[in-house]
């Protein structure tokens, strides 16, 4: 693994802390070693994406994979799904849904501005674990990026 | 002498024949039914028969020679007259006898409505037919006016009107109130929505860190619990996720009366065996039976009706778990205007007494330890079938199995479904 793989990172934007900590145990306990960011609602997801100045994770490309919450404070998950779908450097990057909802009208709604994934958080937690977990490990080493196939 | 007796009868039949009129003219003129009145070329009332007397109040003596048809009329609408004919035949008529008769003396056949006057001062609507008499040469010599009381006719017609009327206020009222209810049903649905919203968001979560956070405690600290402790955090584990699967089972029952319906014809037979094989196989340990007669075809929404087989399968291959092997018949037939399925089972039953508790939300006729479940799977058949117009009902005995049916009405598709049709 190079120094720059290490790097790749997963940023979590979830307001609940009990489930953003049950989030980043199921990807530990699922293998993963990549840095997490946790964000607390979507204002500072925003902030961290294209945030000013030079260290904007848009503007680095450290970011791997977005895991995104629906329903958020300030700005909620669908407005920051937007801006990441609208804005060119970040149009491509891996967002999943990661929420509670099991409502049809927010599969349909993320869906439509492009979410790459939907999973419903299980309540029972070896799911929970089982289910983030996976999810994790298949877009942080079996999915490709543009560019990543030589 | 024969010549004699011929002209003699022929004197006898025209003596005849005039008896015959004039008996025929007296009965006219004395019939009570309408009043036949005659006037000279000016007017002035020459006849007054019977009908005339009876329904004016006036006897013949009192008006013949004296007074003209006009001067027992509505003065009022013989001015409104006279102003409509002076217009239509651009002449000027003067507000009096030739109102009534203008069109008459023209020789076009009038027949009008005029309210009429009587001796008391009462009034009544009449019709009234005018005639002008002519003589040999032609010339006017007077008018016949034939008139008959339009009181009842009129009254029928006032009658049928207010009652149109009341009929078209009552369907205006009926009307607002649909549109008010209709307002209330989408505001309590979408409040119902929000609220379906709000649960399925909030309540998990909480339930989810429960859940979670006594398996952190079991994982990373269970070798300093000892038994009992360890026990005591699988209970409330055990608790959080059966209320996770009640809240999602809620969730479900109420999606199930918001969705939309999409109404199709439907291979039963092809969808039962699609959900009996799933089950089946979600069960490999189990020996099942299934024995499947010819079903008929339905109309519905597939994904709910599916879910309605689904459900019932499934009760059927849960409570049959104690046989060796389980037998399942699954059946169907046209009845009168619907058709009827059912599943039949050789488990568990039910007493029959506890019939009516069988499709309410959560609600259980075995314990927990006996066989698990939320209680409502036969709640959420049974509000998919009443979105269909159809029934469902068991019937069991304890240890002997039970057969649940249900029925749906024959409808082609197009047949639009009264009742909650969009959500």
């Amino acid at each position: 693994m190079t120094t720059n793989e290490q790097e790749l990172q997963i940023l979590l934007v979830e307001d609940n802390p009990a489930d953003a900590e049950l989030t980043m145990d199921a990807l530990r306990e699922g293998g993963l070693v990549n840095k997490v960011q946790w964000v607390k609602d979507g204002a500072e997801a925003l902030d961290v994406l294209f945030g000013h100045g030079t260290a904007s994770a848009a503007e680095t490309r450290r970011l791997r994979l977005i895991l995104l919450d629906l329903r958020l404070p300030r700005v909620d998950g669908i407005e920051v799904l937007r801006a990441v779908r609208a804005d060119e450097r970040t149009r491509r990057l891996p967002v999943v849904v990661l929420t509670s909802s099991r409502e049809e009208v927010d599969i349909v709604r993320a869906y439509d501005l492009g979410a790459n994934s939907f999973l419903v958080k299980p309540v029972e937690s070896e799911e929970f674990m089982k289910s983030v977990g996976e999810l994790g490990l298949y877009w942080m080493l079996l999915n490709k990026l543009p560019g990543e196939i030589r | 002498m024969k010549e004699e007796i011929l002209q003699q009868r022929a004197e006898a039949r025209r003596r005849e024949a005039l008896l015959k009129t004039g008996a025929l003219q007296n009965a006219i003129f004395n019939s009570a039914n309408f009043s036949s009145i005659a006037t000279d070329e000016e007017g002035v009332i020459q006849i007054f028969n019977v009908g005339a007397e009876r329904m004016l109040g006036y006897t013949a003596a009192e008006v013949v020679n004296k007074i003209t048809p006009a001067d027992i009329s509505d003065p009022q609408e013989l001015l409104e007259r006279a102003a409509a004919l002076s217009l239509e035949f651009h002449t000027p008529i003067a507000p009096g006898f030739e109102a009534l008769v203008f069109k008459a003396s023209r020789g076009i056949e009038d027949i009008y409505e005029l309210t009429k006057i009587r001796k008391d001062g009462s009034r009544f609507p009449a019709v009234v037919s005018v005639t002008a008499l002519r003589d040999a040469q032609n010339a006017i010599i007077g008018y016949l006016l034939i008139g008959t009381d339009n009181t009842a006719r009129k009254q029928a017609e006032e009658a049928l009107h207010e009652r149109n009327m009341e009929i078209h206020q009552l369907n205006i009222k009926l009307e607002e109130r649909v549109q008010r209810r209709t307002a209330e049903l989408e505001a309590a649905n979408q409040e119902l929505e929000a609220f379906a919203y709000s649960v399925s968001h909030d309540l998990r979560s909480p339930l989810r860190a429960i859940d979670g956070f006594s398996r952190k405690v079991l994982m990373g600290y269970g070798d300093k619990l000892d038994d009992e402790a360890r026990r005591q955090l699988q209970v409330v584990r055990d608790n959080a996720q059966s209320m996770g699967k009640l809240i999602d089972d809620l969730l479900a029952f109420s999606r199930m009366g918001r969705r939309e319906m999409d109404l199709q014809p439907l291979d039963m037979d092809a969808m039962v065996r699609s959900v009996a094989d799933e089950l089946r196989a979600a069960e490999p340990q189990r020996a099942i039976e299934f024995a499947f007669s010819p079903l008929p075809r339905a109309c519905g929404d597939a994904a709910m009706l599916r879910q309605v087989w689904v459900n019932l399968l499934a009760n059927a291959i849960k409570f049959s778990r104690q046989r060796p092997v389980a037998h399942i018949d699954v059946g169907g037939q046209t009845e009168g205007g619907e058709v009827i399925y059912w599943v039949k089972d050789d488990g568990a039953g039910f007493d029959m007494q506890y019939a009516g508790k069988l499709f309410g939300v959560f609600q259980r006729l075995h314990r927990q330890d006996e066989f698990e479940g939320t209680g409502v799977g036969l709640a959420i058949a049974q509000r998919i079938l009443h979105r269909h117009n159809g029934r469902i009902w068991g019937e069991g005995k304890p240890d002997a199995g039970a057969t649940f049916s249900f029925s749906l009405p024959l409808l082609s598709p197009k047949d639009p479904l009264s009742g909650e049709q969009s959500s």
